[in-house]
């Protein structure tokens, strides 16, 4: 069989030079394992190169949309788009129709990517002013979370990222005889920093649970391939010590979470069994710091490469807290669906303004909140404004606010909408394909008419106190 | 099956109370007929905490080549729990 070496990848760029680097050493070694299927590192770099090859048939100047699912065709898909020519933008695979149209018009996106490689044209509208220009060197497009609103398309390069990926292997001491089953999607930072190029790059075996994941899955997974570290959510965990999975994580080394508080109970029973790891990034920088379990309530120390600077915030209160900026040595570009003045815009001398509060002590990082109404639901930050937008979009809708409830223990969206006409199911079907499902509230309350104070506001402490009381 | 179809009925219940202690919004459920999972005001969070629920209560582990459609309503998820033998 021949395999058509694709042109980037002979030009030596970043990601196929470490793929061949990786398949030379480690050849017949597994790079990557899902449930059934297995690829080894020499496999890993043909498949990809061969994708790349296919991409590059595409003409230098495809920007290609693609929605990774937990799987090795996905991965392979996205260190493709990485190595070829075009410019892969790696989206969330809840994103509805609409979001992904969005994407279309804002980025300039020439063709949609299966989850097997296969391209189609995307049609669809365009933004009048054509697309945005692209930043120099730009290889691959990441997604902010919504914390900005809608999420915003942000541009990397192929280099930096693999500087963060080594620099996160340094500093995680992850190494070849690591098996890290990762329990975040690819879009998603938490793998995408911690998973990815820092495993392959690493020498390590990357383990994918599949699609649907239960804490028994989990545990089958890290039992039969022996994980030695596991990277997941804040509310997994939760789950995972809720039925006493935790038991089974004996032999894993670290246990990596990120994007939330672990509440103090899950974390105390996850400390008994193995090590427990936290650390701070953001879409637009990448890793910022890591936290190996030295300073509990920490996020830790910056990375080599990040730096950390705490400025004045009003909304911060006493105590040195202030807001976060980040500088990091492989932070975006600039966006992909905007202005380059927009980028530098939230940027302060060279770093990155976030959207949270914090301080440092000791040289640790220390998170007290958010600037605005952001919430975090499950790990992902979420703009209530957005989709109070999209309740008011629909006709016989006069009012909505979304507040951010506690139900079971659980952080979910609620919905007030004032309206005299429709019922829940009409609301959930006009939101439908319109917001990720993530989005749409869990709690809908409609009303002909929604508490108000004295000046005629809708009081969302009323709203929120008459949710709780049920 | 008679007495398949009466521990079906049976699971489905208990089905439903389960449901309960998994959601975010308490809409209300039919009392009788089928109740898809969808529709039933879970979010995602809600449906993974409802499954470990589910493993929880009939002892049992979701095997990782479960149809999608199995886990599409209570009825069906009450026929393939009474399949196994909970």
């Amino acid at each position: 069989m021949t395999t058509t070496v694709s042109e980037s990848a002979t030009a030596g760029s970043g990601v196929a030079s470490l793929l061949q680097r990786q398949a030379g050493e480690h050849g017949r070694r597994p790079a990557i394992r899902e449930r059934g299927r297995e690829i080894s590192y020499a496999d890993l770099c043909e498949a990809v190169t061969r994708r790349a090859a296919d991409f590059d048939g595409l003409g230098g100047e495809a920007v290609l949309a693609f929605q990774p699912g937990r799987d090795i065709d996905s991965l392979i898909t996205v260190l493709a788009g990485m190595v070829s020519q075009a410019v892969i933008l790696i989206a969330d695979p809840a994103w509805g129709s609409d979001e992904l149209g969005s994407v279309v018009a804002n980025c300039g996106v020439t063709h949609l990517i299966g989850r097997h490689g296969q391209a189609s044209t995307a049609d669809g509208p365009r933004r009048e002013r054509g697309p945005a220009p692209r930043p120099d060197g730009v290889s691959f497009g990441r997604f902010t979370s919504g914390s900005t609103g809608s999420s915003r398309c942000l541009g990397f390069r192929e280099r930096t990222a693999l500087t963060a990926a080594g620099t996160w292997a340094a500093a995680t001491a992850l190494g070849p005889a690591d098996r890290v089953a990762c329990c975040a999607s690819f879009h998603n930072g938490l793998a995408f920093n911690t998973s990815l190029l820092s495993v392959l790059g690493s020498g390590a075996q990357l383990l994918l649970p599949g699609d649907r994941l239960l804490p028994s899955s989990l545990v089958r997974l890290i039992e039969t391939h022996e994980a030695t570290r596991l990277v997941a959510f804040p509310f997994f965990l939760d789950l995972v010590v809720q039925q006493g999975a935790q038991q089974h994580f004996r032999k894993l080394r670290q246990i990596v979470s990120s994007a939330d508080r672990l509440q103090p109970g899950t974390a105390a029973a996850l400390r008994e069994v193995s090590q427990v790891c936290d650390y701070y990034g953001l879409a637009e920088v990448g890793p910022c710091t890591y936290n190996d379990g030295e300073r509990p309530g920490s996020v830790g120390r910056p990375l080599p490469g990040a730096s950390i600077r705490i400025i004045p915030e009003p909304q911060a209160g006493p105590g040195g807290a202030g807001r976060v900026t980040v500088r990091t040595g492989w932070m975006a570009e600039g966006y992909l669906d905007g202005d380059p003045q927009e980028w530098a815009a939230h940027l302060s001398d060279g770093h990155y303004l976030t959207s949270d509060l914090g301080r440092l002590t000791d040289g640790f990082l220390i998170l007290e909140g958010r600037v605005g109404r952001i919430v975090n639901v499950g790990g992902r930050k979420i703009d209530p404004a957005e989709i109070e937008e999209a309740l008011r979009l629909i006709d016989g809708v006069s009012y909505a606010c979304v507040l951010l409830v506690h139900v079971h223990g659980r952080p979910a969206l609620a919905a007030f909408i004032e309206s005299a006409t429709l019922g829940r199911a009409d609301v959930l079907r006009s939101l439908s394909g319109k917001l990720a499902d993530y989005k749409i509230p869990s709690a809908i309350r409609i009303a002909a008419k929604l508490p108000r104070g004295e000046a005629g506001k809708v009081s969302r402490e009323r709203l929120l106190a008459e949710f709780q009381e049920g | 099956m008679e007495m398949t179809g009466t521990r079906t009925r049976q699971i489905a219940a208990e089905l439903k109370d389960l449901l309960s202690q998994a959601r975010t919004d308490q809409v209300p459920l039919p009392a009788d007929g089928d109740v898809l999972l969808r529709e039933a005001g879970l979010s995602s969070l809600d449906t993974v905490a409802f499954l470990v629920l589910i493993e929880d209560h009939f002892g049992i582990t979701f095997d990782d080549d479960l149809p999608e459609d199995t886990l599409r309503s209570v009825s069906s998820i009450a026929r393939y729990l009474a399949d196994l033998g909970a």
